[in-house]
């Protein structure tokens, strides 16, 4: 064996240890900390055209990609510009033909490939998919985790076999409101000391109509990024139920066992500022998003004509269906209804617009805020809690007329 | 030792820090003057290097780089991390601590940098095939050359060991150059083997890894 990986000797005494480091440093100072996931993309600035068709990268193993806000500026996100999200990477999924299984509390437990999979009826829907954690990086102070800014979001049609047809062809034992659907899919950990990326949804939610096993997006096979072949669709709730490369479905009268459902992607019921000391019971699991907007243009930090501008972008929520967009020109500006476009319906989003007669030159904040039927409206700053989630403070973005 | 100047935070230090810096403790030295803790930038040095070894195993450098926390939240991630399978050495985790808490804490002395930025094309690349099999390896030889050669590190099914990653699944195993020169010259903390292995020894390990599959259920 050719020791070439640099590591460390490990039963040396302190002195010669010394002297491997300063051999070594000289090396690890040049090629830096960069390896096989080094800087392969272009460092700095980035010009405006190239801008446009490129996705912020927040890691690179495991591939997390947010979606410049620009885009949201229609109804469906493009699947190239989708954001990218798993726990621990794509897996490689040409290296077999697909297989499906629901299993667990049923009297007929299915395993089948996509073929099978495709006779049964489709329906789609276009629906908002949101990482849970989106816009942790609003919250002070600052909270571990992927550092998402305001993009890791988009509205997709989905198209696939809903969830219950499957479930009632495999013949339930227990009724709605009796367990949970377990749901496993190939986001595999890189060690068995990792805790898998299981996690589960009520049955009754397995059972709604919109809850779809899902093979196409947007018209478009599933890519593999956005968990092809198979993902599970769960509108008006979080990323983090929209189960990829899904691989079997387990019924069962528990939730899901393991760090991802028991201890991961919990809200605290109260209102729980840094450093409170929270127990199981002060908490619940995150799934249904609250109410939301997005201004997609003009984009932060924008250099606009004087005149009159269009301020446009999207707004959505878990809870109903959104009411109201406003918008307001600087911190204490008053606030003005937007014009809400496309037709409300539930688990997608709405575009909106509004008009800006531009006052003379020099910086503006614009901001957006959306109200639901629920009677949620967006708050300056979301309340703090330890995870990062559903960030939902009213959205700003800085501007210069010149 | 200049280059790692910009790893000395600028904080007031209080009489209990410089006590605590000439006598030594199991904690976090108090950052200080050099000519009271000659030792820093070599537990520095091997900190950065202990984060290469055992933390870019699964994962790249930005979910690191990218973060601003404060000396508790590292500590908490680092013990967070060795739970999941971070093969930290237990004489390496103070160094770690405090090379995450020089680089990797105060946004004011070491701002982010904007972020970087990759084309869907490029994104999708990383993940897909690099180039066509070689040859058609030999599963069954390739199953007993895992077993003599990767097993140790890698685990006896290949989904994970105390040194070495899942490999079941994973993409890796598409992309054939990409396989060959991490068997062939080593990775961090795996070594190289190409003395070990020839080009038709390493074809048939993958594609014995190729044939794996996780069960539904197993951890």
């Amino acid at each position: 064996m050719i020791d070439r990986s640099g590591m460390m000797p490990r039963t040396s005494t302190s002195t010669s240890r010394r002297k491997w480091l300063r051999a070594t440093a000289g090396a690890m100072a040049a090629g830096g900390l960069a390896g096989p996931w080094g800087f392969g993309g272009r460092r700095g600035r980035v010009d405006a055209a190239e801008a446009e068709a490129t996705l912020i990268v927040r890691s690179r193993v495991p591939l997390d990609l947010e979606t410049p806000v620009d885009v949201f500026d229609r109804f469906l996100t493009p699947n190239d510009l989708f954001f990218v999200r798993s726990h621990f990477g794509a897996p490689a999924v040409q290296l077999a033909p697909w297989r499906f299984e629901v299993r667990g509390l049923v009297e007929r437990p299915l395993a089948m490939g996509l073929d099978e999979l495709s006779t049964m009826e489709t329906v789609s829907a276009p629906a908002v998919l949101q990482c849970t954690g989106n816009g942790r990086s609003f919250y002070s102070p600052t909270i571990p985790g992927v550092g998402w800014g305001r993009g890791a979001v988009g509205n997709a049609e989905w198209a696939g076999v809903r969830l219950a047809d499957l479930l009632r062809r495999a013949g339930l034992k227990i009724a709605a409101d009796e367990g949970h659907v377990h749901l496993h899919g190939a986001d595999a950990p890189p060690s068995i000391k990792t805790p898998p990326f299981l996690r589960s949804i009520p049955l009754s939610r397995a059972l709604d109509p919109g809850t779809l096993v899902a093979t196409r997006m947007n018209g478009e096979p599933l890519p593999l990024l956005h968990g092809g072949p198979l993902r599970l669709v769960v509108p008006d709730w979080g990323g983090n139920h929209w189960i990829k490369w899904l691989r079997a479905i387990v019924v069962s009268r528990e939730e899901a066992p393991g760090f991802y459902q028991q201890t991961g992607y919990k809200m605290p019921k109260v209102l729980a500022p840094p450093g409170a000391e929270l127990k199981p019971a002060d908490l619940v699991t995150a799934t249904t998003m609250p109410v939301k907007s997005l201004i997609a243009r003009p984009t932060d930090g924008a250099r606009l004509k004087p005149g009159r501008v269009e301020i446009q972008g999207v707004a959505w929520t878990g809870m109903g269906h959104v009411t109201r967009v406003e918008v307001a020109i600087g911190r204490d500006g008053p606030w003005r209804a937007a014009t809400l476009l496309n037709d409300d319906r539930p688990g997608t989003w709405r575009l909106w617009r509004c008009e800006w007669d531009t006052p003379g030159p020099g910086r503006h904040q614009l901001r957006a805020r959306a109200t639901d039927s629920s009677g949620q409206t967006q708050p300056e700053s979301t309340a703090w809690n330890r995870s990062g989630y559903y960030w939902n403070g009213i959205d700003t973005v800085e501007c210069e007329v010149v | 030792m200049g280059r790692f100047s910009r790893f000395l935070p600028i904080v007031p230090t209080s009489l209990v820090a410089l006590v605590a810096a000439f006598v030594g403790t199991t904690g976090v030295p108090a950052p200080g003057d050099r000519a009271l803790d000659p030792d820093r930038d070599d537990r520095l040095a091997m900190g950065r290097l202990a984060f290469r070894d055992n933390c870019l195993m699964c994962h790249s450098e930005e979910m690191t780089t990218r973060s601003r926390l404060t000396e508790k939240q590292w500590a908490t991630e680092i013990d967070k991390m060795i739970g999941w399978g971070a093969p930290v050495p237990a004489d390496l985790k103070g160094p770690l601590l405090e090379f995450l808490v020089s680089a990797y804490s105060d946004p004011g002395s070491s701002p982010v940098a904007a972020p970087e930025r990759i084309s869907p094309r490029a994104a999708l690349d990383l993940v897909s095939p690099d180039g066509p099999l070689p040859r058609v390896g030999d599963v069954a030889q390739g199953a007993s050359l895992y077993k003599a050669h990767c097993a140790t590190c890698h685990g006896p099914e290949a989904r994970g060991g105390d040194l070495g990653t899942a490999l079941v699944e994973k993409t890796v195993l598409l992309r054939p150059s990409e396989y060959s020169g991490i068997v062939r010259k080593g990775l961090r903390r795996m070594p190289g083997f190409e003395a070990a292995l020839n080009p038709e020894r390493e074809s048939d390990i993958l594609a014995w890894l190729r044939t794996r599959r996780f069960e539904i259920g197993m951890p």
